[in-house]
């Protein structure tokens, strides 16, 4: 009943070992893989860190302004305004914006970044919203009653606990999504990237590269989701339960 | 003696206009005054605007018409309010949930420590401290919900059918430590209730309510010694004069 951390996953040793390992396998599986297929370790590293570090650039742009919109969006008359204007946007393929992107900002990071952003923002943003549209009565009476009243009181101690489950189911469908967007722009052509890889894989007709390189992929993802998702969206349950 | 009444609301009125515009008068022309320190309870059937009523005491409705005094202005500072649902923050633990309304004065850490744990030992919540209220049974919620709002020390205690949703033994029970608590603080305590024997058992005195809209049927002074004996005949006599003017 007792919990010594908000958060908890390091509960026990063995949380602790977990934690380790999801960090460490990823790493000597790609280095022990490498060797084998006598391939440069550090080059997998450069096209997954590639991928990696796109895909994260792009969730910090896309979680700010999900939570942004959602926040402007408070107010009845701007929500039934912007709400249907956003599901066309949301429905809109992005791949489709890949080309005309390309032209204006080259085959590269910010073609990359753009792209991701259009297609991550969306679950976030609709999932913020909707937890803020489904807070309970009573709750938002006690904020008020005890104080959270006005601004960044309310910003704080109200609206941010009440929006937390919502932007973290909306992350870990918005990061889905953008694995899967980001590897297909790869594939297409930005590089380096893990879609690069994994397509010369398959172009040299290379079957244990391209595994290993599924695997790699896999791995990183998985230890993702165990490290930092899972306990966020346990935590988001205990925001939200009663 | 203090004349002045802890709440005066006067002339009291409130249309709500529902989502398809169709207009319901929830409050018609209402009138009382509260006394300091005097547990003041609203009787009334469900529907008749009291839980209304206790939201513009809240300050959370802004009424049509009518006006509203407290001893210390438009609005009190110190006012808190316990719910029927709890309406405790599902992602605080209990010692944070005691502890809201103070940080929101932003009262220090230091100094909030200490009211804190003299609530939560008070309301027999110690040990508990760091446990979510998913963790926690009904009575025991409202038991936070009752820290949260006495760790305010209010002048002013609002509360919304407190007792209802608690099974029978746990409300008594809890009936039981509120009066306990009110006797050594006496602070103006305001409820709402539909129960007539909790109006009368807690009260000193009961206001009425009609149907919707609600207006004043009556009020009703409940002059029995404390602690009250449920089961003698003055009792009875008062709870059939309430049970009289209550009309569904």
């Amino acid at each position: 009943m007792r919990y010594p951390h908000h958060i908890k996953i390091y509960k026990k040793r063995w949380h602790l070992v977990v934690t380790f390992l999801t960090i460490v396998l990823p790493i000597v599986f790609i280095f022990v893989f490498s060797k084998i297929g006598g391939i440069s370790a550090g080059g997998v590293f450069v096209d997954i860190g590639a991928s990696f570090v796109r895909v994260i650039f792009a969730y910090i742009i896309s979680v700010a302004l999900a939570i942004v919109f959602s926040l402007l969006l408070g107010s009845a008359k701007a929500e039934a305004f912007f709400l249907p204007l956003f599901d066309v946007l949301q429905s809109f393929p992005s791949f489709a914006l890949l080309p005309i992107f390309s032209i204006w900002f080259g085959v590269g990071n910010i073609t990359a970044i753009l792209f991701l952003v259009m297609t991550m923002v969306w679950p976030i943003l609709f999932s913020t919203l909707s937890s803020l549209h489904m807070v309970r009565e009573d709750l938002k009476e006690a904020s008020f009653v005890f104080g959270a009243q006005g601004g960044i009181k309310k910003l704080l101690h109200f609206t941010v606990p009440v929006a937390f489950p919502g932007i973290i189911t909306g992350s870990i469908v918005g990061l889905g999504e953008g694995w899967e967007a980001i590897v297909g722009a790869e594939i297409i052509g930005i590089s380096p990237g893990i879609g690069g890889f994994l397509n010369k894989a398959s172009m040299d007709g290379n079957i244990p590269i391209l595994t290993f390189g599924i695997i790699a992929l896999l791995l990183i993802l998985f230890s993702m989701n165990k490290l930092i998702w899972l306990p966020l969206l346990k935590k988001s349950h205990d925001y939200s339960h009663e | 003696m203090n004349n002045q009444p802890a709440i005066a609301v006067k002339n009291l009125s409130h249309t709500f206009v529902t989502e398809d515009g169709k207009r319901v008068e929830v409050l018609k022309d209402v009138s009382f005054t509260v006394r300091p320190g005097e547990f003041f309870t609203i009787l009334g059937p469900s529907g008749c605007g009291k839980s209304t009523l206790l939201r513009v005491l809240a300050g959370m409705i802004k009424p049509n018409h009518g006006e509203l005094l407290f001893s210390d202005g438009k609005t009190s500072e110190r006012l808190a309010m316990i719910f029927q649902s709890f309406a405790i923050f599902p992602w605080l633990t209990v010692y944070e949930n005691v502890e809201f309304g103070l940080k929101m004065q932003n009262v220090s850490i230091h100094d909030r420590r200490e009211t804190v744990h003299e609530h939560i030992k008070e309301m027999g919540l110690t040990g508990f401290e760091h446990a979510y209220p998913k963790d926690l049974s009904g009575g025991m919620r409202q038991r936070v919900g009752i820290a949260r709002a006495l760790a305010l020390n209010p002048k002013i205690l609002l509360m919304d059918e407190a007792f209802s949703s608690l099974d029978a033994f746990t409300a008594e029970r809890l009936r039981k430590d509120l009066l306990a608590l009110w006797s050594k603080d006496r602070m103006t305590i305001v409820m709402v209730t539909h129960l007539v024997d909790e109006a009368v058992e807690m009260s000193d005195r009961v206001l009425v309510m009609t149907p919707r809209p609600g207006m004043v049927e009556a009020t009703i002074d409940v002059s029995l010694s404390r602690p009250r004996d449920k089961r003698s005949k003055d009792f009875f006599a008062l709870v059939d004069r309430a049970n009289e003017l209550v009309k569904i």
